[in-house]
C-alpha cells in the first residue's frame, strides 16, 4: 500500500520538477513546480468539446487508460513491502495493463477520423511494439538473476542473491527503465511533447481533440506512468532491507532525481529523426538481450 | 438471437474474470476421468495466481465503472459542445477519407516486407514530363503463407486432377475397361508378390 501511495505523491511533483529543471537549464524563470497540477485543476473545471466524428470509444478511452495505469501501480512493491497484488509472473500483467491503456488511446485517436490522429496512433503503436521486447527481456534477466518471476520477490531478492554482478545489472536496468519510460511516455529522443507541428507529433497529435475532464485524465495518467517507472528504478537502486523512513525519503529522492534527469536530457538532447527511432528502440532490446545472455552464462543455463 | 449471444458473452466474462471458478472443477474433472494425478503444489499455485488476476480484473471493472459514472455526472454539470475534428487545414471531404488502414499499417508492412511481398504497379513520372499524363496505381499485398502453403499445393493437386480428367470420356465401355485394367494390375502385382 505504501508503494501505491508514494507513487501517487511522486506523480504530483514529477512533471513540475521536469519543468523546473528545463527552465533552470535554459536560463528561464519558468513556471512553478505545481503548475502542471494547477493546469489539471483548470482542465477539471472546464467543459468539454467533442468531435462530431467520434463515438463511445473516444469518450471512454481516457478513463480506461487511467484505470489500467492505476491497476498497474498495484503490482509494484516498495522495498520489503509486497505490492497490493502480487503473484508469479505479475510483470506480464503489468506490461499488458499498460498496453491495454495504450490500445485504447490508439483506437480513440483513430476514432477522431483525423489523418494526424491516425498517423500519431500508427507511430506510437509501432514504437510500443518495438520497446516491448526490451522490457520483457530485461524482466526475464531479473527473473533469471533472482530465480523469481514476481515484482515483489524479484526486488526483495535482488541485492541478496549473492551474485557479484548485481551492480552491473542494476546499472543496465536503470538505463533501460529510463529509456523505456521516455519512449512509453512519448518524450525525447523519440517524441517531443512541446512540438507544435502536427506532422512531427506522435502522442500529442493523438490527444489533440481531447479537452476538459478527459484531457485531465490523460495528463494524470502520464504523470502516474512516470512515477511508476521511477518506482521500478528505485527498487533496483535501494536494497529492500533498509529502514522504512529512509526508504520513503530515498523513494522521493530517486523520483526527483529521475525527473531532473528527464528535464536535463530534454534540455540538452535533440529529438531523433523519425526514421532513426526504430533503430534506437531496437538497440535497447539488443542491450537487454546481451544482459540476458550474460546472465544465462553466469547461471550455467545456456546449455 | 440475442439471448444465446449474451449467454456466450457471460460465459466468456466468467472464464476471464472468474477463472479459478472454472479451472478448479476442470482440474478435478481431468483428474477423475483421465486418472491423472495433478501435483497439488502446482495446481494450488496456478489457482492462486489466477485468483490474483481475477481480483485485479474485478478492481479494473469496478474502478472503471466508478470513474465513468463520475465522469458522466461531472460532464452533466458542465457545458459539453460538439464540433469538427481538428484537421489543421487538411480536413478531407468525409471522415472516411481521412486515414486508411494501409497508411496505419505502413510501418508494420515495412517490417514484414519479406512475408507480405508488397507489390506496387505504377509508371514512374519521367523527368522531362512536365505535365504528367493520366496514370493508374495499383498495390497488392500477397499473403506469403496463403501463397506457399495453400495456393501452391492446391494448384499442384488441381493440375494433377486436370491431367487425370482426360480419362473422364463419358463412354461407359471405357470405364469398364479401366476397371478391367485395374483388376489386371492388382492380379499382376499380387502374382509378383508386390502387394
Amino acid at each position: 500500500m505504501a508503494g501505491f501511495v508514494l507513487i501517487v505523491i511522486a506523480a504530483f511533483f514529477f512533471p513540475g520538477i521536469i519543468l523546473r529543471s528545463k527552465s533552470i537549464a535554459s536560463g528561464r524563470k519558468g513556471p512553478g513546480v505545481f503548475q502542471p497540477i494547477k493546469d489539471i485543476l483548470v482542465l477539471l473545471r472546464k467543459g468539454s468539446v467533442f468531435s462530431t466524428t467520434t463515438g463511445l470509444v473516444f469518450r471512454i478511452a481516457p478513463s480506461v487508460t487511467l484505470v489500467t495505469i492505476i491497476c498497474a501501480m498495484m503490482l509494484l512493491p516498495l522495498a520489503e513491502q509486497r505490492a497490493l497484488i502480487a503473484f508469479e509472473g505479475d510483470f506480464i500483467l503489468f506490461s499488458y495493463l499498460l498496453v491495454l491503456g495504450k490500445f485504447f488511446t490508439v483506437i480513440a485517436a483513430l476514432d477522431t477520423g483525423s489523418s494526424f490522429g491516425g498517423m500519431g496512433a500508427s507511430r506510437e503503436a509501432f514504437f510500443s511494439l518495438l520497446v516491448e521486447p526490451a522490457f520483457f527481456i530485461l524482466m526475464a534477466t531479473f527473473a533469471m538473476f533472482t530465480g523469481y518471476t514476481s515484482f515483489s520477490v524479484i526486488f526483495n531478492h535482488f541485492f541478496i542473491t549473492g551474485n557479484d554482478y548485481v551492480l552491473m545489472y542494476s546499472i543496465i536496468g536503470i538505463y533501460l527503465f529510463i529509456q523505456i519510460a521516455m519512449i512509453e511516455n512519448s518524450r525525447l529522443p523519440v517524441d517531443d511533447p512541446k512540438t507544435h507541428l502536427e506532422l512531427t507529433m506522435i502522442h500529442e497529435v493523438m490527444i489533440l481533440d481531447y479537452s476538459g475532464f478527459d484531457k485531465a485524465l490523460i495528463h494524470i495518467g502520464t504523470y502516474l506512468k512516470f512515477a511508476i517507472f521511477g518506482s521500478l528504478i528505485y527498487n533496483l537502486i535501494v536494497p529492500a532491507g533498509w529502514n522504512v523512513i529512509l526508504q520513503t525519503g530515498l523513494f522521493l529522492a530517486v523520483q526527483a532525481l529521475f525527473a531532473i534527469v528527464i528535464g536535463l536530457t530534454e534540455s540538452f538532447r535533440a529529438r531523433n529523426k523519425m526514421n532513426k527511432n526504430p533503430k534506437f528502440i531496437l538497440t535497447l532490446s539488443a542491450i537487454a538481450l546481451i544482459a540476458f545472455m550474460v546472465i544465462l552464462i553466469l547461471t550455467d543455463k545456456l546449455v | 438471437m440475442i439471448l444465446p449471444q449474451l449467454l456466450t458473452v457471460l460465459l466468456i466474462l466468467l472464464i476471464g474474470l472468474g477463472s479459478p471458478l472454472v479451472v478448479k472443477p476442470m482440474f478435478e474433472l481431468v483428474a477423475q476421468n483421465f486418472r491423472v494425478t495433478l501435483p497439488t503444489m502446482e495446481t494450488g499455485s496456478l489457482i492462486s495466481n489466477l485468483s490474483q488476476i481475477s481480483i485485479m480484473g474485478g478492481i479494473f471493472v469496478l474502478s472503471l465503472t466508478s470513474l465513468l459514472f463520475y465522469r458522466y455526472y461531472h460532464l452533466k454539470r458542465r457545458q459539453v459542445m460538439a464540433g469538427p475534428t481538428w484537421g489543421c487545414g487538411y480536413t478531407a471531404a468525409t471522415p472516411h477519407m481521412q486515414y486508411t488502414a494501409t497508411s496505419f499499417a505502413y510501418n508494420y508492412n515495412h517490417l514484414a516486407k519479406p512475408l507480405l511481398q508488397n507489390l506496387k504497379i505504377m509508371d514512374e513520372i519521367r523527368e522531362d514530363e512536365l505535365f504528367p499524363s493520366e496514370r493508374k496505381f495499383e498495390s497488392h499485398s500477397d499473403d506469403f503463407f496463403r501463397k506457399n502453403l495453400i495456393d501452391k499445393p492446391v494448384d499442384y493437386v488441381s493440375g494433377l486432377l486436370k491431367k487425370i480428367a482426360v480419362m473422364q470420356t463419358g463412354h461407359i465401355q471405357q470405364y469398364i475397361l479401366y476397371a478391367f485394367l485395374f483388376m489386371l494390375l492388382v492380379l499382376l502385382l499380387s502374382f509378383l508378390k508386390i502387394i
